[in-house]
């Protein structure tokens, strides 16, 4: 059997390109808005300089790149799970997708801190050597003025439930769609499949907005009832992340049944 | 040669695949919200209702209102969806092997994916008609007094607004299709020089860089053109703060600039893959 251990440094070799790449796009991106900005300073707001464009922009900028991170790391797992030559290693398949999910996590993780420094080194200017902080600050990731275990630790965990659901989501979609055209009795085209797969995310979708609208409705009440001791916010982080966590644990069991059970390999060779 | 109707036609029948796929999605969205609304006792639409806005509202204006909101993320999905479709045309070495010019074969594929697009935009706003006609009735209201008094219509030049968006709408996918071409073509171009093995991630690489570099120059332009034309305005005191003429006219001239450096990519550079 091979270790986990083994897995896991193997697929992050595979993964850890897509994280340079992604990196030098970032800094690419950086580096030319910064020379148009200087070459051509926009007419509409003069009065604030380089520094205070990049204190504005550099917020969205890195949320974006994440998006796109998040997407290409999507796009990887599902390769890695549906290719041949990773089924062929001797490991129990659960083994291999556990590694899977975590290397795309941690490579996550890597991108965002590598990310974090080039923001840190953009808004130096502004507030010194504060800026390495700040810019952990600006994303609710470090105590401010708020309380450390409520609010700060709350949205790491969020956020990192979030990508969890992302991930566990893209993976069940893929697998359910395959399986499901997989017992149709006539021959299963890519146009099944997307529909397939368009009518889970459309019904995912629409349980998730609707049970976190009943929840919030609840909370209201609560908060509202005169006898109820006060429940101190409006959307409390930790119902959202422990609801993420349910629905991840949810999802993660079925995946590995999946996986388990139904998974086939494509014969396609990456 | 084959001819332009041969070649629209096959091509109009592989894409049409797909929008039927978006058609049938979301008819399947409209069902299963309303269905879903009506066992929660939620109102999703809230927001949409054209009649039962602070009432109960009947079952064919939730229904309306569903299809309006899923129609513009409908029409964005099948967007993409075409976009998709179009490089694989110019990159499949069945659709090159006909014997056609490289260039008509381009302007064909997005001519068809406009035609595409017309084509899932009318069934769309005719099966809204049609629900809008069964939603008027519910609620025992004369058809044509209210269609008078929502089009105001006197003369053609009230449907000038009209007429404007219809041709915004075809600048903006025109410009879509094209700047999507453009992208593939110049990565490929590019990749194609580059010594050494030109693996996915140095495709992504370049194409990125690409994008990036070509939709921030977009923006930077559109912010000159955009204060030379209210300058001007302002000079003749015509000012109005209206910018939608000028932006179409921006995306027609945008997509016949892209449009004829696609056809040169295409003429010179681009070898279909293998597969």
């Amino acid at each position: 059997m091979t270790s986990f251990w083994n897995l896991f440094k193997q697929m992050w070799l595979q993964k850890q390109r897509y994280i340079y790449l992604l990196f030098v796009v970032n800094i690419f991106t950086v580096i030319f808005m910064t020379v148009l900005r200087i070459t051509m300073p926009s007419n509409f707001s003069v009065n604030s300089g380089l520094t205070g464009y990049w204190e504005d922009t550099y917020m969205w900028l890195t949320i974006y790149f994440d998006i796109a991170f998040c997407a290409v790391t999507c796009w990887q797992n599902e390769k890695i799970n549906l290719s041949q030559s990773w089924h062929l290693v001797a490991a129990d398949e659960r083994k291999t997708y556990l590694a899977n999910v975590s290397t795309s996590m941690v490579a996550c993780a890597l991108f965002f801190f590598l990310q974090q420094i080039i923001n840190g080194i953009l808004l130096l200017p502004g507030y010194g050597l504060n800026s390495f902080i700040q810019v952990y600050r600006d994303f609710q990731l470090w105590p401010a003025h708020y309380d450390l275990m409520r609010d700060v630790l709350l949205h790491w965990l969020f956020i990192i439930m979030i990508i969890l659901l992302i991930y566990l989501f893209v993976s069940f979609a893929n697998f359910a769609s395959r399986m499901i055209t997989d017992f149709l009795p006539f021959k299963s085209t890519l146009w099944i499949r997307l529909l397939v797969i368009a009518i889970l995310v459309v019904v995912a979708v629409y349980s998730g907005l609707i049970i976190f609208s009943h929840l919030e409705t609840l909370i209201d009440i609560k908060r509202m009832s005169p006898h109820a001791n006060i429940i101190w916010q409006y959307d409390p982080m930790w119902l959202d992340t422990l609801i993420l966590f349910i629905v991840n644990l949810i999802f993660d069991s079925i995946d590995l049944w999946f996986v388990h059970s139904f998974v086939e390999p494509k014969i396609a060779n990456y | 040669m084959t001819s332009f109707s041969a070649l629209f036609r096959q091509m109009f029948v592989q894409k049409r695949r797909y929008a039927h796929l978006v058609l049938l999605v979301q008819t399947f969205v409209v069902i299963f919200i309303f269905l879903m609304d009506l066992i929660t006792s939620n109102n999703f639409a809230k927001g949409y209702l054209v009649f039962g806005q602070g009432s109960h509202p009947r079952f064919w204006d939730v229904i309306l209102a569903l299809g309006i909101m899923t129609t513009a993320i409908g029409d964005v999905v099948f967007l993409g969806l075409l976009c998709w479709q179009n490089e694989k045309i110019n990159l499949s070495q069945t659709w090159q092997l006909i014997p056609v010019s490289s260039i008509k074969l381009w302007w064909i594929n997005i001519f068809t994916s406009l035609v595409e697009c017309a084509y899932i935009f009318v069934i769309q706003v005719v099966l809204g008609i049609i629900v809008f006609v069964i939603d008027c009735l519910s609620y025992g209201y004369n058809i044509v007094k209210i269609f008078n008094q929502t089009s105001g219509f006197n003369s053609w030049s009230d449907y000038a607004g009209f007429f404007e968006l219809i041709f915004w709408l075809i600048g903006l996918v025109l410009i879509i299709f094209c700047f999507v071409s453009f992208a593939n073509f110049l990565t490929r171009t590019i990749t194609d020089q580059l010594l050494g093995k030109n693996s996915t991630v140095i495709k992504i690489f370049v194409m990125a860089i690409l994008v990036i570099v070509g939709v921030t120059i977009a923006f930077r332009i559109n912010d000159q053109i955009t204060t030379m034309y209210i300058n001007h305005m302002m000079k003749n005191r015509a000012y109005s703060g209206d910018t939608f003429p000028m932006i179409t006219i921006e995306y027609f001239v945008g997509s016949l600039i892209l449009g004829i450096v696609n056809s040169y990519l295409v003429q010179k550079f681009v070898e279909p893959k293998i597969r």
